[in-house]
């Protein structure tokens, strides 16, 4: 008889389902109500502004599969626009730090406290037309910058043109690794750094880094910052480009909201 | 004596189990078999509460936020599926569905106070809702 109550009560547990124990899973978004400049203009967070999970003590928390912490938005963050964070299970009862943050607001490569953007690019050719057909000031505007010297031509003062050498960094073709890729921001610069292995020296023969399809600057203001960790010569000149000197925010911008489920 | 008294409880029991079992039966199957027979694209705002009050998550929801209106639903196709799994935003929404047209449909709930919502998925197919997420919004404004 007991072995029939055991299997009868065993059986009321497969069929009734448990009640569900524990945190909800929730996406946490940041919605922009109004966002506008003292002089009274729209302003939006600029493009790769981010939005972090933490608990009450500032700990960063883990998303659920297969979103990370924090996201980051695509494009500029204007009024109405929301920015979601990924999936995380929130406990009702506790405390939690929603915490936005904006990047410096360069979205070309930074050098002389100054955000260099390449000239012409990103432009929305419905507004603006001619993708090329207009100044440092609308480059700088449509990244939301402001240009550094109020011209509205390119080349000009205020326009470095940018030239990019064929690279021979190491004096055996295949013997070098690549530091880093500085900047892969579209439409950024993308600037790899060289370093050469053990002896191997760096070339001046410009016909041995005939093959690679890397390009590094070697004039106008980068050249300064960018150099890699062991000198390399340069070859000739193999291209060229402007970019438009812009103002940006050297301080990113930090929002932190609280929140209680 | 005492084997009449354990068959009496076991009785009981039984009863209780019955009744138990044939509430929870209506409460998560019978609403769901009213509306098996439409198309997809037939279900109603009410069809789709029907459904959504079988997951606990949506049940909950709902009655804490018993002002919620429906914003938005959407029946996912192949590329939409693919779309959302490569998407900005939501992908768990998306993660783990079948590749198949018109099986699931997407909804989103939103409280009055538009602060909390509901974003859910129900599978036509197999009669369930297999995500329930909540959407918790803060409204912020720099001026």
């Amino acid at each position: 008889m007991k072995k029939v109550l055991f299997i009868f009560i065993f059986l009321i547990f497969l069929v009734f389902p448990v009640a569900k124990v524990g945190a909800t899973p929730y996406f946490v978004g940041v919605q922009i109500k109004s966002a506008t400049t003292p002089t009274g203009n729209n302003w939006c967070l600029p493009p790769k502004t981010t939005l972090e999970i933490q608990s009450s003590s500032a700990q960063t928390l883990s998303p659920e599969f297969p979103t990370k912490n924090p996201t980051e938005s695509f494009g500029f963050l204007c009024a109405e626009d929301t920015i979601w964070s990924g999936l995380f299970n929130i406990e009702s009862g506790s405390q939690y730090k929603v915490v936005l943050g904006t990047p410096n607001g360069c979205p070309g490569n930074i050098y002389n406290e100054l955000c260099w953007v390449i000239y012409g690019q990103g432009s929305n050719e419905a507004i603006d037309g001619n993708a090329y057909g207009h100044g440092c000031t609308a480059t700088c505007a449509y990244y939301g910058l402001t240009p550094y010297h109020n011209t509205d031509v390119c080349p000009g003062s205020t326009c470095c043109n940018l030239t990019f050498d064929e690279p021979s960094p190491c004096s055996s073709s295949s013997v070098y690794i690549v530091d880093s890729l500085l900047n892969t921001i579209e439409p950024g610069f993308s600037l790899p750094r060289y370093t050469c292995i053990g002896s191997i020296h760096c070339d001046d023969d410009i016909s041995v880094g005939t093959g690679y399809d890397l390009w590094y600057p070697n004039k106008c203001f980068l050249s300064n910052i960018y150099k890699p960790s062991v000198a390399c010569d340069y070859a000739e000149d193999s291209a060229t480009i402007p970019v438009c000197s812009c103002s940006y925010s050297a301080n990113p911008l930090t929002f932190v909201f609280d929140v209680q489920l | 004596m005492a084997k009449k008294i354990v068959l009496i409880g076991v009785f009981i029991l039984i009863v209780i189990a019955g009744f138990c079992f044939a509430g929870y039966y209506f409460i998560f199957f019978e609403k769901s078999r009213v509306v098996e027979n439409k198309d997809i694209s037939e279900l109603s705002d009410q069809d789709i509460v029907s459904f959504l009050e079988t997951s606990q998550d949506a049940k909950e929801y709902m009655i804490k936020n018993p002002d919620f209106k429906i914003e938005s639903k959407e029946i996912l196709t192949q590329e939409s599926i693919l779309a959302g799994q490569n998407g900005l935003n939501f992908k768990e929404v998306y993660y783990g569905l079948e590749m198949e047209n018109n099986r699931y449909i997407k909804i989103n709930l939103m409280n009055g106070s538009g602060d909390n919502g509901l974003v859910a998925v129900i599978d036509y197919k197999e009669k369930t809702v297999p995500k329930a997420y909540g959407l918790l919004l803060i409204k912020a404004g720099i001026q």
